[in-house]
Order: C-alpha cells, then structure tokens, then sequence
C-alpha cells in the first residue's frame, strides 16, 4: 500500500477514488510503566515507554487504516493527517485518515 | 457496603444501557452510511474527478459529543492499569468519528462532493485524572462542491 | 486527461474496534486487579501488626498522643466521664494491668457504641450508657475495649486503614473512580478481620470481670439487649463487624464455663449513670 502525505503522485496518475479512510487505536502501559515514567517526570529526559507506546500505536492505527483502504479495493492512500485526542488519561489515541485512491 | 452495592447496580445498568445503545448507534451508522455511499468524502484540497463547470462551494461540517457508560468507564479505568487496548474508549471514538461525518454529509446530501475534510477531536471531561468522566466531541469539517444554480 | 472515477465501496468490517467481549475483559481485569491488591493489603497488613506489636505503649503516645479524631469530644469533662475514668482506672489497676494511662470519654450521642482509640482513648457513647443494667455490665464493656488495648487492635486498624488509603491514592490517584471498587471490597476483608479480634475481647473483658467482681453475672446483658433490639438479617449478620449478638453470647457463656467463673450479686450502676428519665 503506497501513502503519502501529499496530493499527487509525481509520474503516477489516480484512475479510481474510494473516499476516506481512517485508521485509530487507543491504547495504553500497564500501571508500572506509567509509575516510572512519573519517576523519570523529576529528571527530565526521554521517556522510552511512552515513545514506544506512540510508535505501536501510530504503527497500528496505520495498519488499520490500510486494511480499511484494502477492503475498499484502494491501492494508495493519499493527503493522509495524522491526529489525536485525549479522553482517557495516560493512554494513547492516535488517529489517522486519508484519501483511498487507486493508482495506475 | 453501601458503595458496593451503588458501584455494583451503577455498573450493571452502564453495562445494559450502554450496549444497546451501541448496538443501536451501530445499527444507524452502518444504515445510513449505505445511504449516503453515493455522496465523494475526500481528504485532498482539490476535488477529485470534477471538471470545471458551474459550480459553487461551501463550508459543511458535523459535530457530535458521545459520552461512555459507568460500565466502559470502569473497564477503561482496568485496562489503563494493565495497558494494552483500551477497547472501552475504542468503540466510542468510533462511533463519533462516524457519526459526525454522517452530520456532515447529511447537511448537503446533494452534493456532488466534499472535499478538504478535516477531523478535529476534542475530549470533555468533568474531573481530573483517570477518574475523570470521558466523553469526546468529534467535529468533521469540509468544503461541498455544489451545482450551482 | 481521463477523469477520475469515483467507486464506491464500504469496508467490510470495522477495522477500527478491537473484537473483544467487554464483560469478559472486565471480569478478568477486576478480579485481576483485587487479587494484586488484596495480596499487597494482606502482606503490608502483617508488616503493620508486626510493627504494631513491637510498638510499646510510650511510642504509641508520642506518635499519637496529639492525634485529632473527627468524633467531636465535647462534654468532655463531664460528671459521666469522670465516672468512668474512675472504672477503667480501677479496672486497670487492679486487674487488667496494661502499662497505659487511659482517656475515657463519655460522648452524648444515641449511638449505641464505645470505641477504643490509638493513643490510649476510650469513647463511651450515650446510646451505650442507657442501656447498662448495671455496673458489672458496664466494666464487661469497659473490659472489652482495654482488650482491644492489649491486643493493640486499635493501632493495627488505624494502620491498616493508612496502609490502604496510601496505597490506593499512590497507584490510582485521589480520584480514581476505581477507588469505589477497592474501598467496597476492602470494608469486606476488613469486618471479616476484626470478627476474630472482637472474640478475643471479649474473653479479656471476661477476665477483667471476674477478676473485679469474683464472678462474671452481667456479662451478657448488653447483648441480650441488643439482640432484643433489632434481630439481623442473615445478610447483615455475614456483614456486621460485630458478631451476632447470639453467637457472642454464647461464646462468652462457654468460655465462662470454661474458665469455671461464677455468678453472683449485681452491682448496681453508679449514681450519675443511671439513666435520666425522660
């Protein structure tokens, strides 16, 4: 699956659009992993439980939106934005959407 | 023994209420989606497959606040603790997400597209902290390309 | 330039929503949780008593001698306070002997009660003094909460409720509506806990009678009185923190038997206890 955050593909042409498709997870670090990461809070620096939930979030939500795009028979995501919300408390929720397009 | 017996009978009824209510919502969305299947949402700043002819825009947008049940309150409050999926607060965005593009395009069933959408998540809580009562707001906002005349 | 087609499809299926039972989830989680939370309540309960055992009658003032309770103490220096100040001396001097001076307070409420406190206090409620038939009833009662002293019931409770509020503020926050959850829980641990302790009051109030009077008559007429008041439930019977009025008395009835301690004469109640009538 091809994405981008951008409108046209250079050299390639859209053919068929599908509409949008989005993609999103809330997830969260087991109770430990939020107690240290309020320890670290005091001394500032990078908190490396919390990248890495981001990162698989991010990762999944992107997952989801593909098989979204794949289940509408898309071959390319274009125009694609990330955002997130924040209605539990020290939990990640990513979102992401974007334009199902096939491309020649 | 009191607050047990509050906590226990205020999580029943989320669990009852709140499930057929999704169930409900669900049911709509999905039916109404099938509906407005014919009406183009993109995300891109131009529109797609128009050509120039008499048209004209304007601004649409939908908005909807969903808030969650005693019952998912309590499962996300669990799930924060062991981490993992918060599937309580999964189902609820989703719901508004949708739902609010539903509004969206529900404004100008007519149109012939819209383009440029954006999707703006908002989340209004009273109280502080995990403890805190969750309910989102989602706003889906876009330009309908529109037959002029 | 060859337009673009619009095709429209849906998905086939959220993709969105993870495909899980909620009420499963929730059931695991919880009983999860309690379980963690009850084997750390437990284990930090017994590094409490240990402590609480070790903590001689000294330390217990200066830790908690300046304690503020929220039971309001006025009519603190009351005739009826200093009656009873003048039992439990008695009773302490020359019977039960524990190393403590003891506050005593008679509280003009209707609640039919008496409490003992961390730093050597006891509160005698109105509601309790009404009902006394007589003074060997009383110094049972008396008797009763010097047992709890000397088992240092009062402190492990004081400290285990501590233990608990620290715990549940440190991993869930002050607000956390799961708080609700564990506290309801935990009163239930908590009455199952002190049911043990309130028997072995019993039987040191027991020994404080018979040692004051030479016989134990009177040891039961609070809870016969009781037990005529109000008749519990079978539900409110697993949840009282006091054990049935019946079964108590007939544990002290066995214990008396026992312990081969007679009966005898009443004493009756002291001038300025008798009940005021209304």
């Amino acid at each position: 699956m091809f994405m981008t955050n951008t409108e046209i593909v250079p050299g390639r042409t859209i053919t068929q659009y599908h509409g949008m498709v989005s993609g999103s997870t809330v997830r969260a670090k087991h109770l430990g992993r939020d107690m240290m990461a309020g320890i670290k809070n005091i001394f500032g620096g990078e908190l490396k439980g919390y990248t890495e939930l981001l990162t698989e979030s991010r990762k999944e939500a992107i997952e989801r939106m593909i098989q979204q795009a794949r289940q509408m028979g898309a071959n390319a995501i274009i125009n694609v934005r990330f955002s997130t919300s924040s209605v539990a408390a020290g939990a990640a929720e990513l979102y992401v959407y974007g334009t199902a397009v096939t491309l020649n | 023994m009191d607050t047990l017996i509050m906590v226990v009978i205020l999580t029943a009824v989320g669990f009852v209420s709140g499930k057929i209510a999704e169930k409900m919502h669900y049911t709509s969305i999905r039916e109404r989606e099938q509906k407005t299947l014919k009406l183009p949402v993109t995300t891109t700043r131009r529109p797609l497959g128009v050509g120039p002819g008499n048209v004209r825009m304007e601004l649409v947008s939908g908005s909807v606040v969903i808030s969650v049940d005693y019952f998912k309150m309590m499962l996300a409050g669990l799930q924060n603790i062991f981490g993992g999926h918060v599937t309580a607060y999964e189902s609820l965005i989703d719901r508004a997400r949708r739902e609010a593009i539903l509004r969206m395009k529900e404004q100008k069933p007519f149109a012939l597209q819209i383009f440029n959408v954006r999707i703006e998540t908002t989340s209004i809580s009273k109280g502080t902290g995990s403890g805190a009562v969750g309910s989102v707001e989602v706003l889906a906002y876009g330009t309908a390309l529109l037959k002029a005349g | 330039m060859k337009r673009v087609q619009y095709v429209p499809r849906l998905p086939d299926e959220n993709v969105n929503v993870t495909d899980s039972s909620p009420l499963k989830d929730f059931v695991i989680l919880l009983t999860g949780l309690l379980g963690i939370i009850t084997a750390v309540y437990v284990l930090l309960g017994l590094a409490v008593d240990w402590a609480v055992e070790r903590m001689d009658a000294e330390m217990e003032n200066r830790v908690f001698g300046d304690f503020q309770f929220d039971i309001p103490l006025e009519g603190r220096e009351n005739k009826r306070s200093a009656i009873l100040q003048r039992m439990v001396n008695d009773l302490n001097r020359n019977c039960t002997r524990l190393p403590a001076q003891f506050k005593v307070y008679a509280v003009d409420d209707e609640m039919i009660n008496a409490v003992a406190l961390p730093g050597g206090t006891i509160i005698v409620f109105g509601g309790l003094l009404d009902i006394m038939e007589s003074e060997n009833a009383l110094a049972m009662v008396l008797g009763h909460e010097l047992g709890h002293f000397h088992n240092r019931d009062h402190l492990k409770g004081v400290g285990r409720t501590l233990v608990l509020m620290v715990i549940s503020t440190l991993v869930l926050g002050p607000n956390n509506i799961l708080n609700n959850w564990m506290e309801a829980s935990l009163t239930l641990t908590q009455t199952a806990y002190s049911r043990g302790q309130e028997s072995k009051a019993d039987a040191f109030g027991l020994q404080a009678l018979n040692c004051k009077y030479g016989h134990v008559s009177g040891a039961t007429q609070f809870f016969k009185t009781m037990s005529e008041k109000h008749n519990l439930g079978k539900v409110e019977k697993f949840f009282a923190s006091h054990p049935a009025d019946q079964d108590r008395i007939a544990n002290i009835k066995a214990l008396a038997q026992q312990q081969g301690f007679g009966e005898g004469e009443l004493t009756p109640l002291p001038e300025g206890l008798r009940k005021k009538s209304k």
